[in-house]
This record gives structure tokens, sequence and C-alpha cells, in this order.
């Protein structure tokens, strides 16, 4: 099957992903989460530019077109419908419990239910199903805290893994289960995200220095997992985060303003401008390098972009002396999805 | 019954009861154990209450008992020194399926305190509070992968001995260890539900509960059959133990989690347990 649109018509304004995506032939892709916040993102994108979409939650998404909802609960002890997932090319499983449910009272032993145990009914479903790749949404947090003082730990692939709650070890058992359903043909891939933060945040934003990872980045990382020919690791750490080499990351851990200084002035710039305090240190730095690498990701959402963002408000808030808005930046992909048009 | 209930049945006032707590002990997280964690209690159960302490407490499960509107109280002082004690289960999810001699193993007296942390039945809980650092540093919310492998090792294990006992006179321990085997099995397969309590006395409970949740559970009447099997007919009760540890290991192979780790796969199929329950990666025998 060809592509839909050439690279002509996707128009110089469209990140290389998206156009990827946009000319890629028609996938039909599973959700699993599709409701959620990341979910129901890469839903949009995905039909909005001309794939088919399952998604499969409790609750259903905002109705759009090439989306079909198939209600399941991975909490409960049915399995899925047979045959939910023929068809497809892909299927991101995004489906989990997070520390956020932990804190609002969620049962410890929920996590493992539906992060552990729904992931072993989504891996059975897929193989069951003839689908060939399957990308779980992990998380850095496997990595454990960063270091108290000192250089900041340096994240990637090869780091040893320290889960510390419940929702970090259940990550981890899922990530296993994905690796362990390859030995039976099924392409798995987890891609161990950051930290998502409201973008309307400046804090946010500085988060980047750490963990922080934008939902756009995000979907970029899942979109890349999924078109890609082959998937030369079982797993990808993926941030917003700066191209930093590994000394520099390691400095963040003592002197974050100085490497910033030197490798990211504007950055420092625009934040002494706006009256932002920059952190003084990070216990660790999440390093997308590999996935750079044997993905072509490139995180558009990084600090360098904000610091654009930020010089773009300062000049409109000395336009508009007597308005105080905080510095905001819009969390929402929306200016992007509306450069790709539907095919 | 629900531990709610037996509270209002006692008249329990938990303020007044929590401060009689921290007169004794000072500031400190208190977890609810024993029967009470998992709502199997009644109303002669005592109130095992697992209480952490700022303070430096030496390494070993101290306890007090007083009496608290209808009931009897235990404190039990878990040390700060007992994190040094208690094994980290996470290696058991954080490595690539360890095999059995690299399993943590939890010594008997702290079960009770695992248990009480995993079941996170908190009276009291600060979130950086002696308990939780004690969660994080011994993985406790990993007791039943722990439960599960152990007793599956112990499952397999009996198997052996039971192979041995072959001389004139040694069936009926034969039959024994075959028994035994059967509450192994059934403390693996109730571990995959996460119905962990450590006291045997609740195993039957349990099982009837967790066959409420999963019609896939051996039914109660198998169960007890294996469990206190007819010793009239020898080889009849060798069939019941057998059968019922053959489909409680069914219920642990149907998890994939650990239907990943080798010694699961060896017990399965030490007792020939019908693999079509592996989960579809695995390998699985001819039929």
């Amino acid at each position: 099957m060809g592509g839909r649109t050439s690279a002509d018509e996707c128009g110089p304004a469209v990140a290389t992903w998206l156009c990827e995506l946009q000319q890629a032939p028609r996938l039909s892709a599973a959700v699993v989460g599709g409701s959620g916040r990341l979910g129901s993102w890469l839903t949009r994108l995905l039909t909005s530019t001309g794939h088919d979409v399952r998604v499969v939650d409790t609750r259903p998404p905002s109705p759009m077109p090439r989306m079909r909802f198939v209600r399941c609960d991975l909490g409960g002890q049915e399995s899925l419908p047979a045959g939910l997932f023929t068809g497809c090319d892909v299927v991101f499983h995004l489906a989990a419990l997070h520390g956020a449910h932990l804190v609002g009272g969620a049962d410890r032993r929920r996590f493992w239910v539906v992060n552990v145990n729904g992931t072993q009914t989504v891996v059975e479903a897929a193989l069951r199903d003839g689908v060939r790749r399957l990308v779980l949404a992990g998380s850095t947090s496997v990595y454990g805290a960063g270091s108290p003082a000192g250089p900041a730990l340096v994240l990637d692939e090869s780091s040893p893994l320290r889960p510390e709650d419940i929702y970090d070890l259940t990550k981890v058992a899922a990530e296993q289960l994905v690796q362990r359903a390859a030995e039976a043909g099924l392409e798995g891939v987890t891609l161990r995200f950051g930290r998502f933060f409201f973008g309307s945040q400046s804090g946010y934003h500085l988060r980047k220095l750490s963990t922080g990872l934008d939902v756009t980045d995000a979907c970029q990382a899942l979109v890349r997992s999924a078109l890609a020919p082959a998937l030369p690791r079982r797993a990808y750490c993926v941030a917003s985060d700066l191209p930093l080499d590994r000394a520099d990351r390691a400095r963040l851990g003592e002197d974050a303003v100085a490497v910033l200084q030197e490798r990211f002035p504007r950055l420092v710039e625009a934040a002494q401008r706006l009256g932002l305090t920059l952190p003084s240190r990070v216990g660790k730095s999440v390093c997308s390098d590999a996935m750079r690498q044997d993905l072509g990701y490139a995180p558009e959402r990084t600090l360098e972009w904000v610091t654009d963002a930020w010089a773009r408000h300062h000049a409109r808030v000395r336009s508009q002396p007597r308005r105080t808005l905080q510095p905001e930046v819009s969390p929402l992909p929306a200016g992007v999805l509306s450069t790709v048009a539907p095919c | 019954m629900l531990t709610e209930h037996l509270f209002e049945q006692w008249h329990i006032d938990e303020e007044a009861l929590l401060d009689a707590v921290r007169r004794d002990l000072g500031e400190c997280d208190v977890f609810l154990g024993g029967s009470l964690a998992d709502d199997l209690g009644n109303t002669g159960s005592d109130i095992d209450l697992y209480c952490f302490p700022d303070r430096p407490e030496p390494a070993s499960v101290g306890v007090l008992a007083a009496e608290c509107g209808g009931a009897r109280v235990e404190l039990h002082v878990v040390g700060t020194a007992a994190g040094s004690l208690i094994p980290d289960l996470t290696p058991l999810v954080s490595g690539t399926f360890p095999a059995r001699p690299q399993w943590p193993f939890i010594p008997e007296q702290f079960r009770r305190v695992v248990h009480a942390l995993y079941r996170d039945r908190a009276l009291v809980r600060r979130p950086d509070g002696p308990a939780e650092r004690l969660r994080q540093r011994t993985g406790a919310d990993l007791l039943h992968i722990h439960n599960a492998l152990w007793s599956t090792a112990a499952v397999a294990s009996l198997a052996e001995d039971a192979a041995t006992l072959t001389g004139p006179g040694e069936s009926w321990s034969a039959l024994y260890c075959a028994r035994l085997a059967v509450e192994a099995a059934l403390d693996a397969a109730l571990a995959c539900h996460m119905l962990v309590n450590p006291n045997p006395k609740w195993r039957v409970p349990l099982a009837f509960r967790a066959r409420l949740l999963d019609q896939a559970f051996p039914d109660p009447q198998q169960l007890l059959a294996g469990l206190f099997p007819d010793a009239s007919s020898f080889d009849t009760a060798l069939a019941a133990c057998l059968s019922a540890t053959r489909h409680c290991l069914g219920v642990v192979t149907a998890n994939a989690y650990l239907a990943g780790f080798e010694a699961v796969q060896d017990a399965a199929k030490q007792y020939g347990v019908d693999t079509s329950s592996l989960p579809l990666w695995l390998p699985r025998d001819e039929p």
C-alpha cells in the first residue's frame, strides 16, 4: 500500500513526524486507554491524519470520524472480546493506574490487577488476533528517585531499575510481560515516558530539565514506534529533553543554571526577563538519545521551544503593560493538528 | 465480617484509640493487620495494630495488649531497625524472572508486618513516615508474588518427597505430603488473587472468596476433598489431593507474570497441569 499524501502536500509548517504519519499507508490501530489524556490526543491525531482507530476504554472518548469505541474494563475478570484487535497493525497500550490514583485512595492491589494482569490480557489478545506490534506506555519512574546532591543521575535504557512504589513495580512487571511476548512473535516495545505536567504552568516546563514530557512529544514517540520498520530495542526513554551530552546532564545536578548559561543562554535570559527562577539543580536527567538515534525522535516542546513562547509572551506583556499574565504556553497540540488536513 | 461493622459493634472510638497509642509510643504510623485487615474477623477477634514509631526502637516486633471498647487490642511495635531484617522483594520484578536461589525470603516473625503494609489499611499514615519508608525499602507490595513463588516451590519439593516414599508402610507419609502440597498450592493460587493472609486458618474462607471472584478457581468441594482427604481409601484420598493441587497450580500458571518463572513452569509440568492455561508465549506440551 503506497503513501496517501505527498511530501509537498504536507507543507513546510508541518513537523516531519506528522508528515510521515500523514504519508504513511493507512494504519489500523487500537488505543487501549484511548479516552485518557494521552490516549485521546493520540486518537485524535491518528484519526485526523486519516488512520482508523479502535478505542478500548471504560468510558467513550469524544466522538470523531474513523474511531470505533469498545467498552472494556481491564480491571475486570473477563478477557477482551474475540477479534477485538483483528486487522490492527499496532496496539497502543496506554491504560494504567497512576500515582494520582494512589493519592486518590485506590486500593494498591488494583494496581497489580489493572497494570499487570490488564497488560497480560492485552498482550494475549494481541497475540491471539495476530497483531504485529504492541507499544506499551511505560514510565521513567521505574528508575527511582534522583540523586539528592552532586551530579544528576543520567537515565537511559541501560540504567539500573530501582522501582520504589506500587506504580513503579507494576510498570516493570508489565514491561517484562511485553518483552516475553516477543518470544511468540509480537514486536513489543515499552516507551518509558517522563512525567506529564500541565503546560500552562511555567514550573512544568522547567521540569523538562529532569523528566518532563509534553503530550505532543509523547504522541510523536508513539507514532514513530508504530511507523518504524524495525525496533532495535525493547524499551526507550522518552522526555521533552534538551539535546545535552551526558557530562552536561550530570552537571545539571551541580549547577543547572551554569549549564544552561553555557548551552542555552537565550533560555536563561528569557527566564530572567520574566522573573522566573531556574532550578539550581536537578537530581536526574532523562536522556532520549536512543529514541532519537534509532527512531528519529526529535522532541519539539523542549525548553528551547518554551524560550520562544516566553519571548513572545514577554513582547505581548510589554505592549500591554497593565496586564500581569502568567507566561502561559498551550498544553494542547491543537496548532499542530490544525496544520494537518485529514486525507 | 467487614471490619468497619466490627468496629461499630465494639464501640471503638478510633480517635481515642489512636490517642492512647500516641501516649504509649509517641507519633507513629498505625496500620491494621491480621484478620481484620482482610475483613475476615469476627466478634471474638483481636485488633492487631502495627505501629511504626518515629523514635529508634529495637529490631524486634514487640506486642503490647490493652482493652478498648469491646475488643482486645494488640499493639505490634515495629522498630526502625526491622527494615534491615526484612529482605527487599523488588528483585522479584526488577530482574528477569530470577531463579529460586535469588528469591528473597521473609522470616516468619516479619510476615505479619509485611502483610499489614501490603493490605495498606492505615489508621495513621504519613507520606514520608517510617511505614512508607519500610514499604519502599522492602517492596512490601510484592508480597503476593513472594508467597506464590515460595508456595509453588513447596509444592514441587513435596512432590519430590512423595516420590521417594514408595517403601512398605510409607504410603501414609506420601499421602501426608500430598495433603501438604494441596495447602501450598492453594496458598499459591490465593496469592494470584492477592489474598495473602499469613494465618493458615483463613485459607479456606479465602478460597471461598476467591471462587466468588474467579470461576476458574477450584470449587470448595474439590478443595475440601484435597485438604481433608478421606483416609478410608488411600487411592481415592491421593487422587483427591492431586486433583486439587493440579487445579490450584492451573490458577498459578494462568497468571502470566508468575508463569514466567521457570520454577512455576517446572512445578506445573511435575503435576501434569494442563498447559493450555499457560500464557500464549510460553512453551507448551503438544496435546
